[in-house]
């Protein structure tokens, strides 16, 4: 078949759009920590993985379909992310980038090498809802269409809460003005809380779908955190929707190369649009941080 | 070129996203005077400072010292050539000790620096406080370290950004006397400075910004009856400061 | 530096020299592999601990180093030249690298060296004409130095390295570093430049992860891209400076042995309880000892002015 014919280029947008949801749901979530406390939360893969396998453990002993398990998941990722904030990470917001990159870091160790204790490093997979739909040439993998659409659903609900809703104003307040957020009688401190809740529980969402598209292991989160990095940097650190933006198009853009170049250069592409996109704009695409 | 003007501002704009922060200032600060700046807060003060000082690199326009163009210089070049300043709020090196905070301002690294450090802190009777932590100052102690600081290179123009501020009475009174002997010894002085009793105790020559534009300039009797300045600055703050001062 | 303050330097390295002659082969490894996370977490101590850039992807040096040493090896440079190459180019890849990226600032700077790291380890797998990609390069053992030398060369890197940050502490360069760390702007304006003296440490601290690769390379007679590349590396270096005390010149000594030791008795059991310890020690760390070990000992304590002087 040629490259260029119009089916096939519909085919990878198609295909791209599709993965790119996911990145976007996870990437939102960790610009929305950024946002909001000013911490690169280093660990943010890992409690994707957190959902898929508690996710799998449902499917494996109680045989609980992925899509029903999404109504656990979320519940306990937020609230592992709440206790979390309140536990730990909350004592290094505002003490510098240093300090809540290492502490995330050490998170994302204990979390990864937790998770090989229990589960080894095996590869699991569940393998529900599979097949794909043919719409006119182009083959939708149904898997993937659910996982997109329920990302992207969710992605723009949390936008549209942070807008609209009175909690997710005050949210946006902590993040621009935590003093004078204070002194108007928000609480910040459970603001930061119910933040990271809200992004563990993205999070855990996606790494939910994670199980329906791909097979997982306790380090896969690196890929993913990495790509997420890139993604926030195109979207601009701290922008919500521009990490909506930008995880599509790394999608579409890794799809393409995998199409065009090898698969295996498409890994790099998150990696090289990274360091492009910090040589032309040191501080990201969209610069200035903001929540909205 | 005028000799006279160690400093010359020539219509400089700055804007930040469609908001002018600065609209074609021009200004000269005189060869051995001390220059005031007064204006209202958001009036474009520290902003010029910045673009003067090389931090902003973002103003057209031309910025001249001692007849040598700047703007566009960085920070550390600039300061080689003769101009140092302090911050707005007090930027000492936390971690590094009060005499670190003094040498890593002095151009060489030997025995004649480290003691022109210490002949500075005995000055201010801050001696004994050579080995601790700029943060374990107390902030009247930070703002003296800064200026100290800025001693160490005998540069020819300081620019101070309200260096009083937060400072109790008594330190403020070693600040000003040492800027007037310093003055008297020949350094040049620009001054950003909330106290009107110290602007027409110490400048001979003062600047009122508003709106990112100089609306009026001369002795500080000439500037203070200037309507203009009246509407923009004493009308608009008098009320102000009477509730945020006490 | 007075001799008191170099004395524990002097007889730890002298102890260093004469181990080979009371330590079995599988000690000498041991030995060695700590001395290389000296080296490693040194340089690394020198950009981030002094300057306060995190570099999360140090380890694209060492990569760099690795294959360099194993490549040059292969084609007929005998050890010690193919290890001067192989900080030779770390520090030619470095230079420019430094130059692009210390222009980011805080977590931007972080995350490019992250990505450099996945860069290099990309380049790695897919170049497979020159790095037999993710098979990795066996090194035919007739041209590999003996564990002695090796052994050697890895005790010079880590005297350099510390002599380094030694020289480095007690200079101009380091205070005008430190002054970086603190605030940069505020250092820029009192004449530091800034820019000069980040890509001076980045580079220097470039250099010895280099060649610390390409001795790896020797002592292991493998590479592959995952094992030289390795994320698992830049964080003992980071965990072993963060636990002794970041920009001190023997916080990452001290730090390396312990992280070491503990290395040792439990990695052979429990590969992954090991690394989990880590980031238990690494959130420990964050949390409750921000200054690292050396901070805790008692001639360093400060004591703070309780008066301040000219206040009424």
């Amino acid at each position: 078949m040629h490259l260029l014919e119009p089916v096939l280029l519909l085919q990878f947008l198609v295909s791209g759009l599709l993965a790119g949801a996911l990145y976007a749901l996870l990437a939102c979530g960790l610009n929305l920590v950024f946002g909001v406390m000013r911490v690169i939360n280093l660990a943010h893969a890992e409690l994707m993985l957190a959902g898929a396998f508690l996710t799998y453990v449902l499917y494996a002993w109680a045989g609980i379909h992925p899509l029903l398990a999404f109504f656990l998941v979320l519940p306990a990722l937020f609230g592992a992310g709440f206790y979390l904030q309140r536990l730990v990470v909350e004592r290094v917001v505002g003490k510098g980038e240093l300090q809540s990159l290492l502490l995330t870091y050490g998170l994302s160790i204990i979390l990864i090498n937790t998770g090989l204790l229990i589960f080894a490093s095996d590869f699991k997979a569940i393998p529900e809802l599979q097949g794909a739909l043919i719409v006119g040439d182009i083959a939708i993998s149904k898997p993937r269409t659910a996982a997109a659409l329920l990302a992207i659903a969710l992605t723009l609900g949390v936008y549209h809460f942070l807008k609209h809703a009175r909690l997710g104003k005050a949210i946006r307040a902590v993040a621009e003005h935590p003093d004078v957020a204070m002194l108007c009688g928000i609480d910040v401190v459970r603001m930061r809380m119910f933040t990271f809740g809200l992004a563990a529980a993205m999070a855990g969402a996606a790494g939910v779908m994670l199980t329906m598209i791909y097979s997982f292991s306790p380090e896969t989160g690196a890929d993913f955190i990495l790509k997420c990095f890139a993604i926030i940097i195109i979207g601009g650190m701290g922008n919500f929707i521009g990490a909506l933006y930008g995880g599509l198009l790394l999608g579409v853009a890794e799809i393409f190369v995998a199409g065009f170049v090898s698969s295996q250069w498409a890994e790099a592409v998150a990696y090289v649009l990274l360091i492009l996109i910090l040589l032309i704009r040191p501080t990201g695409l969209k610069g200035a941080a903001d929540v909205t | 070129m005028t000799a006279a003007a160690l400093l010359e501002v020539r219509d400089v704009h700055r804007d930040f996203g469609g908001v002018h922060a600065l609209s074609g200032v021009t200004l000269q600060v005189a060869r051995g005077r001390i220059t005031g700046m007064i204006g209202p807060n958001g009036s474009g003060k520290t902003t010029l400072f910045q673009v003067v000082s090389g931090i902003d690199r973002g103003a057209t326009g031309q910025v001249f010292l001692d007849g040598e163009p700047i703007l566009g210089l960085r920070p550390s070049q600039i300061y080689q050539r003769g101009l140092a300043r302090t911050f707005q709020l007090s930027r000492v090196f936390p971690q590094l000790t009060v005499l670190e905070n003094l040498m890593v301002a002095g151009h060489r690294h030997d025995r004649a620096v480290r003691e022109r450090a210490i002949g500075l802190l005995e000055k201010v009777g801050l001696r004994e406080y050579s080995a601790v932590a700029g943060s374990d100052l107390s902030y009247g102690q930070q703002r003296l370290v800064e200026f100290l600081r800025v001693l160490m290179s005998d540069p020819a123009l300081i620019l101070l950004d309200e260096p009083a501020a937060g400072v109790n009475p008594t330190l403020r009174n070693t600040l000003w006397d040492m800027v007037r002997h310093l003055n008297g010894q020949g350094t040049t002085f620009f001054v950003i400075e909330h106290d009107m009793g110290v602007i027409a105790d110490l400048c001979d020559d003062v600047y009122v910004l508003s709106e990112g534009q100089v609306i009026a300039h001369g002795d500080f009797e000439t500037v203070r009856g200037n309507d203009t300045v009246l509407a923009a600055y004493f009308g608009k703050t008098a009320a102000h400061r009477g509730t945020e001062n006490d | 530096m007075s001799l008191k303050s170099i004395a524990p330097g002097i007889v730890l390295a002298l102890l260093a020299v004469a181990a080979p002659a009371m330590a079995s082969d599988y000690q000498l490894l041991f030995l060695l592999q700590l001395l290389m996370m000296i080296a490693l977490a040194q340089s690394w101590n020198l950009i981030s601990g002094m300057t306060g850039y995190v570099s999360l992807g140090h380890t694209a040096f060492f990569g760099v180093g690795a294959y360099a040493g194993a490549l040059l090896l292969q084609w007929g440079f005998p050890w010690w030249l193919a290890i001067f190459k192989g900080a030779g180019i770390a520090l030619l890849v470095a230079a420019p690298l430094g130059v692009l990226t210390l222009r980011l600032r805080g977590p931007y700077f972080a995350i490019a060296m992250l990505g450099l790291n996945e860069i290099g380890r990309l380049v790695a797998t897919l170049w497979v004409d020159l790095t037999q990609g993710g098979d990795g390069i066996p090194l035919s053992p007739a041209r590999l130095p003996t564990l002695l030398q090796n052994y050697y060369t890895m005790l010079t890197l880590a005297v350099l390295a510390t002599s380094l940050i030694a020289w480095v502490r007690y200079n101009r360069l380091g205070l005008e570093l430190r002054a970086i760390r603190e605030d940069e702007e505020a250092a820029e304006m009192v004449g530091v430049n800034t820019t000069r003296n980040k890509v001076i440490a980045f580079a220097l601290s470039a250099v010895i992860p280099g060649a610390a690769g390409a001795v790896y390379a020797f002592y292991t007679s493998y590479i592959d891209p995952v094992s030289v590349f390795a994320p698992a590396l830049n964080i003992q270096m980071i965990v072993m400076v963060l636990l002794g005390g970041s920009g001190t010149v023997w916080g990452p000594v001290i730090g390396a042995v312990l992280v070491r030791t503990l290395h040792e008795l439990t990695w052979a059991q429990f590969p992954a309880l090991h690394l989990a310890l880590l980031g238990v020690l690494i959130v420990a760390i964050v949390l409750f000892l921000p200054k690292g070990i050396l901070s805790l000992a008692p001639w360093r304590r400060r004591v703070r002015p309780d008066r301040a002087p000219g206040s009424p």
